[in-house]
């Protein structure tokens, strides 16, 4: 008899600590992200960063902890995808500068040189017919 | 108009060289955009001062066509081989810029496509000056006559069709420190194209007296 009340009782404070841990178990995500619908993205109505900030506020009010590394975590990968573009267009930048200038410059060289020769023509064409004239 | 030629080539590479580059690299970077953005202050100047040039080859034609005097064809000529000039700048810095801002190096939407269309009217224009033969200033000035009518479907091409390509509204909504770098892009690209349009003038002007002195030398049985 005294084996028998031992063995419930030892069921009844498992069946107890089952419970509370179910029913605390079920608490946290209540407690936390109650209202997932509030994150629901409405198109017409808000801009796209709107519901994620609604997030990140559920977030902060559940852990802020947790929140601030989440956010450290974007911010690192934002920083690091700048970079990476950053460093690609200013290539693309110095190129196109390049090239206007380039461009430019040839041109003007262009002309200069065509000027010359031009000049270099007259002048030789200009001295023959001055030459036959006088003979 | 030597001296002139020189103070306008000095300002525009003081402003070009030195004032330009220090005011671009101090704007601020756009939203998005980051530092390709500024291409948008060689960009867009480029494709103004070809605009400009179209009209000057349009005005400089038609005055050609009722007036038959060497000097609006010079000037036409001139204006004309440097609207391909300032377009080669704007069909290449463009498309770099589009290669980081979209992904694409080019799209067919309307105002690409009708940059590309004007400045292959210049190119054909330049080529039927230097083939065309007799008769081919009158052709040509019909050409830039045309080109010119193309400027405002370049221009309102964004207003009227869907496309990729900034609106309008980019320029007059420039933030604070934006808007100057953009002013010395145009200034110094003015500056560029009044001197090289009168140096192309001077050249134009040289060929003519050559073949007048050719001719002269050809009459005194000096040359064929």
């Amino acid at each position: 008899m005294r084996d028998w009340w031992n063995d419930m009782r030892a069921l009844l404070a498992v069946v107890v600590l089952l419970l509370s841990a179910g029913s605390a178990a079920a608490q946290v995500p209540a407690k936390c992200f109650a209202n997932s619908e509030r994150w629901a993205y409405a198109r017409d109505k808000e801009t796209l960063a709107a519901p994620g900030e609604r997030f990140l506020e559920d977030m902060r009010a559940c852990d802020p902890s947790f929140a601030a590394a989440v956010v450290e975590a974007v911010r690192y990968q934002i920083h690091k995808d700048e970079v990476d573009k950053f460093t690609r267009a200013k290539s693309y930048v110095f190129a196109a500068y390049g090239i206007a200038w380039a461009v430019l410059a040839l041109s003007a060289l262009g002309l200069w040189l065509r000027q010359r020769r031009l000049t270099a023509e007259i002048a030789a064409l200009e001295a023959r017919v001055r030459a036959a004239e006088k003979s | 108009m030597k001296t002139i030629l020189l103070v306008l080539c000095v300002l525009a590479a003081a402003v070009g060289f030195v004032a330009l580059p220090f005011l671009v690299f101090r704007a601020p970077l756009a939203y998005e955009l980051f530092v390709n953005q500024k291409i948008f202050y060689y960009h867009v100047p480029a494709s103004i001062v070809m605009f400009v040039a179209v009209f000057v080859a349009g005005i400089a034609g038609v005055g050609y066509l009722i007036t038959r005097k060497p000097t609006w064809d010079d000037t036409a000529a001139a204006a004309g081989d440097l609207v391909v000039i300032f377009g080669a700048i704007m069909l290449t810095t463009g498309p770099i810029w589009g290669k980081i801002a979209w992904g694409v190096w080019w799209v067919w939407d309307a105002r690409l496509t009708s940059s590309l269309l004007l400045w292959m009217i210049f190119v054909a224009y330049a080529l039927v000056r230097r083939y065309g033969g007799p008769g081919a200033s009158r052709l040509s000035a019909g050409l830039a006559v045309f080109g010119m009518a193309d400027v405002p479907l370049v221009y309102f091409a964004v207003n009227f069709w869907k496309t990729q390509h900034p609106t309008n509204n980019v320029i007059p909504t420039l933030g604070p420190g934006m808007r100057e770098p953009f002013l010395l892009g145009i200034v110094c690209y003015l500056l560029l194209f009044i001197a090289l349009l009168a140096a192309r003038k001077a050249v134009r002007s040289g060929e003519r007296r050559l073949h007048e002195t050719h001719d002269l030398a050809a009459d005194a049985g000096l040359v064929e």
